[in-house]
């Protein structure tokens, strides 16, 4: 987890830090350049007692964690995260740990759903036989996986379009890809594709567009329980498995002996394949 | 008789000489930079080396292919069907790591593919000696990818590395040993052999370097 932190982070930090200490004196005795926070809440206990040390990483998560309570008031904003640090007793200027903003609020719950994803996933195919035949994927894994990870946006989704707009930042753009390029190989692989060859991109390629139109649709579904989003990724999924299964037929056809075969016929309907015997 | 037999040992130790010789030159008069795997994870290095592998594994398939398209009916056809099967059987074996290691192939697999097949079938048509020639260049440049990336691996962490180390290692061996086929069967009286030697190494590492990262 340590990893050597860039100049404009330990500035910021290191400033965060005297400010710290300027308003509340117990922080002064950590000005060393170690890691880890006093939490404020261990400072009303015996000071005899183990002092809890939290990581930066850990302080940071949880920070972004209570800050996600308030995107529904507030949206994916500074002002968000300033709500979330306040409940965990520090002030509202530790929103600075996250030069990105909202946009960091936004990766960090799009990194926790994935990982749920991911974990729920490999739960299921420790149950499926592994050895699976990689010329199909499961559908119902598909739209199980589909279903479960859009409606982990249901609680946010009436700000959801912001985060969307977010992700069209220079600066949030790399790891938008990247959680999504994750995010669809995970779902992919777990369905059941050991493809090695070209398929390998074509079907991720395939279920990212499925993903994304769905997201799109069910930002603007109004229905019961998303119920038009479901029917529509229904729809959506029988168009890749067709599309998988056209591409089959087409190979079974576009082999060397097949296209022999349709010049010889060709040779003899026009009588220049006149071999003696 | 004994006559012709210290002939065919001369013969032997000669073509060995040859080899020995053609190694040393090789190693002096060839320049490379060796990618650092510095700044890299584990898991990046591993996904890199299995995905220019495989890649590699698929070109060599189909320059085989190519070869015994056109030679198929001379004396070198059954050698070239022999060298075929191994790197076929590379080939699959990289093909079940890749989804294991949860590794990604690379893009351009379509284009090695008619790569690989046009330049075994133009080498061929050449003449056996230029196809030997070929592989011995191909050979050449593979083998010393392998090495690079056994040095990777072991400068990362040998035993947690083994089974792939163990892996790379006998592949490169084998590659090696149709090298020295190769050599075996009058690659070096191939015309223009340092032009097309030249060229075919050169494109080899191009390969190599679009593959470990597209």
């Amino acid at each position: 987890m340590a990893h050597i932190p860039r100049m404009e982070t330990v500035t910021a930090l290191a400033s965060i830090r005297k400010l710290l200490a300027s308003y509340y004196p117990c922080f002064s005795r950590s000005l060393s350049t170690s890691r880890p926070f006093l939490s404020e809440s261990d400072h009303s206990h015996d000071k005899h007692e183990e002092e809890e040390m939290v990581t930066e990483e850990e302080l940071k998560s949880s920070i972004l964690d209570s800050a996600l309570n308030f995107v529904p008031s507030h949206g994916w904003s500074v002002k968000a995260i300033a709500k979330g640090a306040q409940q965990h007793g520090y002030p509202g200027v530790t929103h600075g740990l996250f030069p990105r903003g909202g946009g960091d609020l936004m990766h960090h719950f799009v990194r926790q759903c994935n990982n749920d994803i991911s974990k729920h996933l490999e739960g299921l195919s420790k149950d499926t036989d592994k050895s699976r035949n990689s010329s199909e994927l499961s559908p119902s894994i598909l739209r199980d996986a589909f279903q479960m990870r859009l409606r982990m946006l249901v609680p946010y989704m009436d700000h959801w379009p912001q985060a969307m707009a977010l992700t069209a930042l220079p600066t949030n753009i790399q790891e938008h890809f990247t959680n999504l390029y994750k995010l669809i190989d995970d779902i992919c692989y777990h369905s059941g594709d050991r493809s090695v060859d070209f398929s390998w991109y074509t079907r991720r390629l395939a279920l990212l567009g499925v993903y994304k139109s769905c997201e799109l649709h069910i930002v603007q579904d109004g229905s019961h329980d998303y119920q038009e989003t479901w029917d529509f990724l229904d729809r959506r999924l029988d168009d890749f498995t067709t599309a998988g299964k056209v591409k089959e037929d087409i190979d079974r056809f576009t082999n060397p002996e097949f296209f022999s075969a349709v010049y010889t016929v060709g040779r003899n309907i026009l009588g220049v394949n006149d071999q003696r015997r | 008789m004994h006559l012709s037999l210290l002939a065919k040992g001369l013969s032997r130790t000669s073509i060995r000489g040859i080899c020995q010789r053609h190694r040393r030159l090789l190693a002096i008069s060839s320049y490379r930079s060796a990618s650092s795997s510095d700044g890299m994870t584990s898991d990046e290095l591993i996904d890199r080396i299995l995905r220019v592998d495989h890649a590699g594994e698929v070109g060599a398939d189909k320059i085989y292919e190519g070869q015994l398209a056109v030679l198929r009916n001379t004396s070198v056809g059954p050698l070239i069907q022999e060298m075929w099967d191994e790197e076929k059987e590379h080939r699959e074996t990289f093909e079940k790591l890749i989804p294991q290691h949860r590794a990604r192939p690379t893009a351009l697999l379509p284009l090695w593919n008619i790569a690989g097949f046009t330049l075994g079938a133009g080498s061929a048509i050449f003449g056996k000696e230029a196809a030997m020639a070929c592989t011995v260049a191909v050979e050449e440049a593979i083998g010393e990818h392998y090495n690079d990336q056994i040095r990777q691996l072991i400068e990362k962490d040998p035993e947690k590395h083994k089974d792939l180390l163990e892996v790379l290692k006998k592949f490169r061996d084998d590659e090696l040993h149709h090298l020295d086929t190769g050599l075996e069967n009058d690659a070096l009286k191939a015309p223009l052999y340092d032009t097309m030697s030249g060229i075919i190494k050169a494109g080899c590492r191009t390969a190599i370097w679009l593959s470990e990262r597209i």
